[in-house]
């Protein structure tokens, strides 16, 4: 009898005491969750998708272990290019772990980049299939991603890499959306690489060029902005767009000589959507000035002019060795091959003749 | 001259510490050392293997710390739960049956001094154990984080070079790359992990006061400190979703039994920082504090039922 007496007041001190304690308790967690000292709860779907042992596991405060073991098993669905297994493998992690960056990174590039390239040359699929599974694949890494940068909203460095994700020449793109987060991640961070991304992205888009242009005038005010390639020749790009004439060619792009070899690069980039106001009529004052020779002039062809053969030796190209169809380069291939290294060995032969 | 018998004071230190230091032998006679070459075995595991992993040029390293960190750290929480909850059940009901504990209470020894004694002893032998661990973890780390490091500044001149980095970009991925090797935050963390490991060996404490079974003690010490991880994740759906109005019968006894657990949400910080986050010391002031009060009242409870109890 005693000992169940003792045992109701132990509860009822601890009970009483949790009362008393609890607003403490929370004060502390709330003060923690507002600095991102404490991991959100595990999301109910994720408790289903863990299994008993694992969700015991996360339970018992090993989250990170979890992950890190979940991350090695998802490694493993992408050797196997087990892209379903894959996604799920990562929505697990990120559960698990929503602030570590990494893991966002790269679940959302092996869905966005690996399946997407996976799809685009695995054998056996017919043609309308290959374009779902790609366009499916490619919006659930955006997707992963975006979830991402909702979660952590301090973090632009995720911005960052949608932003890259989504204006990638190479994958389909969302430059809009590929602005804003540039954007964002710039007004977060300050960081003078996203101010650059900003407007190599905003230029991109022809219905926005007077934006793109004002954009660059605040880039190119930050000293350190005009260190770079890609920011000088767009500058000098929207300034000839502009009809403006603030900067000389040479406080633009360091000196004439510079601008031979900075220019032509920058034109070839015309693929990519870049503004090319202005360019080809300086390269070919350029051309003309410093005697370039005509088998070495860049602007011979249009960048993205095919060739079944080598346009100096006439020969044609060899069949390509696994499927082989015949293969064909465009000019830009050729040009950023050989004959760009020959032209830029030239160019800095005249400037050691003067 | 007449002497006048006199009680001993309540609380001694030094009788604690004997209490404490035989304890902390007992244990270690027990072979609880052992669990170490686990630790050891783990550790050896992660220094010879690359664990497999993505990760491109620019992120060179933070994963392979983040991966090494998790599972070390993980064993030592779990040698800290186990120890904590194993170790203490074991105590008072190996004395009852060794015959030791009537042998010192026998003695000029009140109760509290025996419970303090004990709890102290097992918390030593935790502390010892993290000791060992977190050095051999931060050896490992820092041997490992100075391989990457060199990678680190090959990946960094190239990125430099080609203009995709400036030197203000390496010197932040730097600081990152080192956020995930031997920091104070790191072992704030594993000051935290005893943090944990000492509420629940005082909540197993409590428990073995009036249990008759050492594995009743251990099942109970578990499964709360199971809920209170659960509470920690679970109490926020529940505030969310909660259909009772405040003040009715359902709602107080569910906020009853929430309270009765140890909240380990703050606890959780943990995770973060193996994340690369930084632990502020007043947040570690807060739970010093945190588990001195919940230390305090269940040592205060055990000495409440361990006073009446008839040995």
């Amino acid at each position: 009898m005693k000992f169940f007496r003792n045992l109701s007041v132990v509860l009822a001190a601890i009970i009483l005491t949790g009362f008393l304690r609890r607003p403490f308790d929370d004060r502390l967690a709330e003060d923690m969750q507002e600095r991102n000292l404490l991991p959100p709860p595990i999301a109910l779907d994720t408790r289903e998708e863990l299994g008993q042992t694992a969700l015991a596991i996360a339970l018992g405060g090993l989250r990170p272990l979890v992950a890190a073991m979940t991350n090695i098993q998802a490694h493993g669905h992408w050797e196997e290019q087990d892209w379903h297994e894959l996604e799920q493998s990562y929505k697990t992690i990120v559960a698990l772990q929503p602030r570590v960056r990494y893991y966002w990174d790269a679940g959302s590039w092996h869905l966005y980049s690996n399946a997407y390239a996976d799809y685009a040359d695995r054998p056996g699929l017919s043609e309308g299939r290959r374009k779902r599974k790609q366009k499916e694949f490619f919006e659930k890494g955006i997707a992963f991603l975006e979830r991402g940068v909702e979660q952590n909203p301090r973090d632009w460095r995720l911005c960052h890499l949608l932003g890259n994700a989504l204006s990638a020449n190479w994958r389909p793109q969302n430059l809009e959306r590929a602005v804003e987060c540039f954007e964002r991640g710039h007004a977060e961070s300050g960081a003078p690489q996203l101010q650059r991304n900003h407007v190599y992205c905003l230029s991109r888009i022809p219905e926005r060029k007077m934006e793109a242009w004002e954009a660059c005038r605040r880039m190119w005010t930050n000293e350190g902005n005009r260190r770079y390639n890609t920011p000088q020749t767009i500058f000098f790009a929207l300034q000839s767009w502009a009809g403006e004439t603030t900067y000389s060619m040479e406080e633009i792009l360091g000196s004439r000589m510079a601008a031979a070899q900075k220019l032509p690069d920058y034109w070839f980039r015309q693929v990519e959507g870049f503004p090319m106001d202005g360019v080809a009529e300086t390269i070919n004052q350029l051309c003309e000035e410093f005697e370039i020779p005509r088998d070495l002039h860049p602007l011979t062809f249009p960048p993205g002019e095919t060739f079944d053969h080598d346009p100096y030796t006439r020969k044609p190209y060899p069949p390509r060795p696994v499927t082989g169809e015949p293969r064909t380069k465009t000019w830009r291939s050729i040009w950023m091959n050989r004959p760009r290294d020959a032209y830029r060995t030239y160019l800095r032969s005249v400037e050691a003749k003067r | 001259m007449s002497r006048h018998p006199h009680s001993p004071p309540l609380f001694s230190f030094s009788r604690i510490w004997i209490i404490a230091g035989n304890t902390f032998t007992h244990l270690m006679r027990m072979k609880v050392f052992y669990f170490l070459l686990v630790f050891v075995l783990i550790w050896l595991g992660l220094n010879v293997f690359k664990l497999p992993h993505t990760a491109g040029p620019e992120s060179v390293g933070g994963e392979e710390l983040r991966l090494l960190k998790a599972p070390l750290v993980g064993t030592m929480k779990l040698f800290a739960i186990i120890i904590g909850i194993v170790a203490t059940a074991l105590l008072i009901p190996r004395d009852v049956e060794d015959r030791t504990l009537y042998t010192i209470l026998a003695k000029p020894v009140p109760r509290l001094d025996y419970l303090l004694g004990k709890l102290f002893g097992v918390l030593l032998l935790i502390l010892a154990g993290l000791t060992i661990m977190t050095l051999l973890l931060d050896a490992v780390l820092w041997y490992r984080t100075q391989g990457i490091l060199t990678e680190f500044n090959k990946v960094a001149d190239i990125l430099i070079e080609q203009q995709q980095w400036t030197v203000e970009d390496r010197q932040e991925a730097r600081a990152e790359l080192l956020s995930h090797g031997v920091t104070w935050s790191l072992q704030g963390a594993i000051l935290v992990i005893f943090f944990e490991a000492a509420i629940i060996a005082a909540l197993a404490l409590l428990v073995s006061t009036f249990s008759t079974s050492t594995l009743f003690t251990v099942v109970i010490s578990t499964l709360s400190y199971f809920i209170g991880n659960f509470i920690a994740d679970g109490l926020d759906h529940w505030q969310g979703s909660s259909g009772t109005g405040e003040g009715t019968l359902g709602d107080l006894s569910s906020r009853a039994l929430f309270v009765a657990f140890p909240d380990y949400r703050p606890f959780k910080i943990v995770d973060e920082v193996l994340a690369g986050q930084i632990f502020p010391p007043d947040i570690l002031g807060s739970l010093a504090l945190s588990t001195g009060l919940y230390v305090g009242l269940y040592v205060v409870l055990s000495w409440f039922i361990f006073t009446y109890k008839e040995i």
